[in-house]
C-alpha cells in the first residue's frame, strides 16, 4: 500500500498541473460581516483528482476532522484513512465538489436551512480583481 | 526505479536516522501569486488556497499532518519600484489560533494588511 504522499509525489512527477477555470465564492455564517471568500484549487491537486487512484474518499478527512475537534485531540491516530484507498478519475466539476466539502467548513454547505445560498462555483473570469470592490462583495439571492 | 532502503546516514563521527530526515524534510510547500486572482505557481501537497481578505490567506494541505503544531517558514514580496523587499508574515497559531491539521493561515503585514504578488510557504513535520 502506498501512502497518500507518496501518490501525491508521483503526481507531481508524472502529470502536468490543472489550472482549474473555476473558483467557488462563498460566505462563512460563522462571520457574518466578512467579505465573500474565494477559493482557488490547486493544479497539481486537479491534476491527480482528473487522473484517479490518487486521492482518498473525502470521508476519510471529515472522519479525521471529527477526530481532532475532540477536546483531548492531540495528534492523529487513523492517519491510515488517508491511505488505505482511493478514489476513480473525477471531472472538473466533480473535483470542485469534493474540494468544497473538503476545504470549506460544513456549516457553508451543508446547511439547508439559509435562505440564501452561501456558495457559487463560478468561472474565474467571473472574480472581480480589484480588491477594493472585492471586499464589498455579497452573494446575490 | 529503484528504492534505496536504510535506516541510518553515517560518515566516521557522524550518524542521523532516516526517520529525522524524514521529520525535517518539508511537506507542503506552495509558491503563489496574492494580488488580482489567486493564483498558484508551483506547489506540493496542497489541495487548495482560500483568499480571505487583504493579506490574509489560507493554504489547505492535502495530506493532513499528524498533529497542529507542524514547523512553518513563510515569506512574501511586495513590488514597488521593480524590488521586491520582503514583508512581515506570519502563519497562525498567534493571537487567532485557527491553524489545524489540514490548514495553516498566513497573513501578511505592512503597517496594514496588505496582498504582496509572490508569497511562499514551507510546512514541515510528521504526516498524518
Amino acid at each position: 500500500m502506498t501512502t497518500l504522499y507518496e501518490r501525491l509525489l508521483w503526481a507531481k512527477q508524472h502529470l502536468n498541473p490543472v489550472q482549474s477555470k473555476y473558483r467557488v465564492v462563498f460566505e462563512d455564517p460563522a462571520e457574518p460581516e466578512a467579505a465573500a471568500k474565494i477559493l482557488c484549487p490547486d493544479p497539481n491537486w486537479l491534476a491527480a483528482a482528473l487522473h484517479g487512484g490518487i486521492l482518498p474518499p473525502v470521508s476519510a478527512y471529515w472522519e479525521l476532522a471529527k477526530d481532532e475537534a475532540q477536546p483531548d485531540f492531540t495528534r492523529h491516530t487513523r492517519g491510515h484513512l488517508l491511505h488505505e484507498s482511493t478514489i476513480d478519475a473525477l471531472t472538473e466539476e466533480e473535483a470542485i465538489e469534493y474540494l468544497i466539502m473538503k476545504d470549506i467548513p460544513p456549516r457553508v454547505w451543508a446547511d439547508n436551512t439559509a435562505n440564501a445560498p452561501r456558495f457559487r462555483i463560478v468561472p474565474v473570469e467571473l472574480i472581480p480583481t480589484n480588491r477594493e470592490f472585492r471586499g464589498a462583495w455579497r452573494l446575490a439571492a | 526505479m529503484s528504492t534505496l532502503t536504510v535506516t541510518t546516514f553515517s560518515d566516521s563521527t557522524n550518524s542521523i536516522g532516516t526517520s529525522t530526515v524524514m521529520k525535517a524534510t518539508p511537506k507542503t510547500t506552495c509558491s503563489y501569486k496574492g494580488t488580482g486572482v489567486l493564483y498558484i505557481n508551483d506547489s506540493i501537497n496542497i489541495s487548495s488556497l482560500t483568499d480571505i481578505k487583504a493579506g490574509d490567506y489560507r493554504l489547505n494541505h492535502t495530506n493532513s499532518f499528524t498533529a497542529n503544531t507542524y514547523p512553518v517558514v513563510c515569506s512574501a514580496a511586495h513590488h514597488q519600484d521593480n524590488i521586491y523587499p520582503g514583508l512581515a508574515t506570519y502563519a497562525e497559531p498567534g493571537p487567532d489560533t485557527t491553524r489545524t491539521t489540514a490548514t495553516c493561515r498566513q497573513q501578511i503585514f505592512q503597517s496594514v494588511q496588505v496582498d504582496s504578488p509572490l508569497l511562499n510557504f514551507v510546512a514541515a513535520g510528521t504526516l498524518a
